[in-house]
């Protein structure tokens, strides 16, 4: 495949049942469905526009039920930025991501020039158990960026992967493609200055 | 006779006169003989106690060099030469020629001293070690899972603590049956199910063996519902007895999960995709095909549990 190079790979990792695959289908279909099927792995495609021309985002949402560490470290070598997902109803699920964050910097060796955002899903849900301060404290000790989202209000989904192309220096990326659009961009004006860049 | 210079190996332990030269002379071969002679005893003693599983288990040889004069545990025969007399069973400690080694029955009992590890230790290997008929972290994880009861939501699909998850199995290892791992200790009952399935994924041959993989993933192709149980049923017969009954038993209880499925979420076809990878490993690594594969294998899975009071 001759476009291979032209790729931008995000990978989504986080804890069974936090709402990665939900998320990503927000953003690739802008739908939402609540049921409760586990991953083994999908791989999305969104054509985005990097640096004046267009190329394709891959997104690939990977399991948290079963942690297959080839894989996983598969995913992470080929991957280009990263989407660490916790739930806020679960502390727990935060605590999981820190072996996969260590795992990430093993691999990429210095992390400050990968993009990396730290999500806490389901912001809807009142039944809280880590606090937005936790979860920054924790992207502070990262110095990765931090954001909450929901993807069953679609709260902060598009601002989500906007944000983490926006990270990446090396290269000038946005969703919007000259010309075309593809229906989530209206939604992107209501940016919630929930996020916090370091 | 009573003071015959050549020690035989069916004699028993004759009073030795210290004054005769000729028995400090022949005592240190003598002791040598008579250790063999009792590793010889321990074997007959073993296979007439006949434990519980009648699993069949090959042995586990592995070239050894002895130190001091070895005789052949299963000729009787002296083992020769300097270095790799012959070869030692990794798993029970039987010492035999490396000719006699492709004679030897499959009647291999582990012992203990050898076996060190549960996890990641062969099933069969493992079972026969501790006298059991299941691995005990099966047995003593499904039956904590039950006790707690079956209606946590995500059960086997949220994963537990990775770290509480070692600890866990570090304490199987450690401590065998003996291992605690009630609600005092791990309050999370997604860590005991992490366990049990980090227990599967761990395993050297999977529960669905290699040999027998290609005719599970077969039956998974079968469009007829009939003649896949029938196919599925045949494949079951391909693995070892102690595999068999091991999946069984945990068929039945991921059945008992499905039946809490409006509390739990989990279906027998979320179960399939949680447990297809676990359970089942492509023997090549051919990425491409083992990718192909886990979608049979989630199906494989999944018609177990829904027909296991069938199938087994």
């Amino acid at each position: 495949m001759p476009e291979q190079s032209n790729d931008y790979r995000v990978v989504v990792f986080g804890a069974g049942g936090v709402g990665k695959s939900s998320l990503v289908l927000r953003f690739v279909k802008g739908t939402f469905r609540d049921t409760y099927i586990p991953t083994v792995e999908d791989t999305y495609r969104q054509v985005i526009s990097c640096d004046k021309s267009v190329c394709t985002l891959q997104i690939t949402d990977t399991t948290g039920s079963h942690q297959f560490p080839a894989m996983q470290r598969l995913s992470i070598s080929k991957g280009h930025a990263f989407i660490l997902v916790y739930s806020i109803t679960s502390k727990q699920s935060l605590e999981e991501l820190k072996p996969i964050y260590q795992q990430v910097l093993a691999i990429k060796g210095n992390v400050e020039a990968i993009p990396i955002m730290l999500v806490g899903n389901k912001s809807d849900e009142t039944q809280r158990e880590v606090e937005t301060k936790d979860g920054e404290a924790q992207a502070n000790q990262w110095k990765c960026a931090f954001m909450e989202t929901s993807a069953k209000t679609n709260h902060n989904v598009t601002e989500l992967f906007q944000e983490l192309l926006n990270l990446d220096k090396k290269r000038n990326m946005s969703l919007n493609i000259d010309g075309k659009r593809s229906g989530k961009q209206s939604r992107a004006e209501r940016l919630k200055g929930k996020c916090s860049v370091m | 006779m009573e003071n015959g210079p050549g020690p035989r190996l069916n004699r028993a332990p004759a009073p030795s006169k210290p004054t005769s030269p000729a028995s400090t002379f022949w005592q240190p071969i003598r002791s040598f003989a008579l250790s063999q002679l009792t590793s010889l005893v321990r074997r007959a003693t073993l296979r007439e106690n006949d434990l519980a599983p009648k699993y069949e288990k090959v042995h586990n040889f592995k070239v050894h060099t002895f130190r001091g004069p070895h005789w052949c545990e299963y000729c009787a025969n002296f083992m020769w030469g300097l270095i790799a007399q012959g070869v030692k069973c990794a798993d029970c400690g039987l010492n035999v020629h490396k000719q006699c080694s492709k004679v030897v029955p499959n009647d291999c009992q582990p012992d203990l001293r050898h076996v060190k590890k549960v996890y990641s230790c062969d099933l069969t290997t493992l079972v026969k070690a501790h006298n059991t008929k299941r691995p005990m972290v099966v047995d003593m994880c499904i039956q904590e899972i039950e006790a707690r009861g079956l209606q946590s939501e995500g059960l086997y699909r949220i994963s537990g603590f990775s770290e509480l998850i070692e600890d866990v199995k570090l304490s199987f290892d450690r401590d065998g049956e003996k291992a605690d791992i009630s609600s005092n200790v791990y309050e999370d009952i997604n860590i005991i199910t992490g366990a049990l399935k980090l227990y599967f994924r761990e395993l050297p041959i999977p529960i669905i063996t290699y040999d027998a993989y290609p005719r599970f993933i077969e039956t998974a192709k079968i469009a007829d519902p009939e003649k896949r149980l029938e196919s599925l049923h045949e494949a079951l017969k391909l693995l070892p007895p102690a595999h068999c009954e091991t999946l069984r038993y945990l068929m039945a209880h991921l059945k008992r999960v499905t039946q809490c499925e409006k509390e739990n979420l989990m279906s027998s076809e979320n179960l399939g995709i949680v447990f297809g990878p676990t359970l089942m490993r492509a023997p090549e690594l051919d990425a491409m095909t083992a990718l192909n594969d886990i979608r049979y294998q989630r199906l494989v899975v999944e018609t177990l549990i829904t027909n296991e009071d069938v199938l087994f």
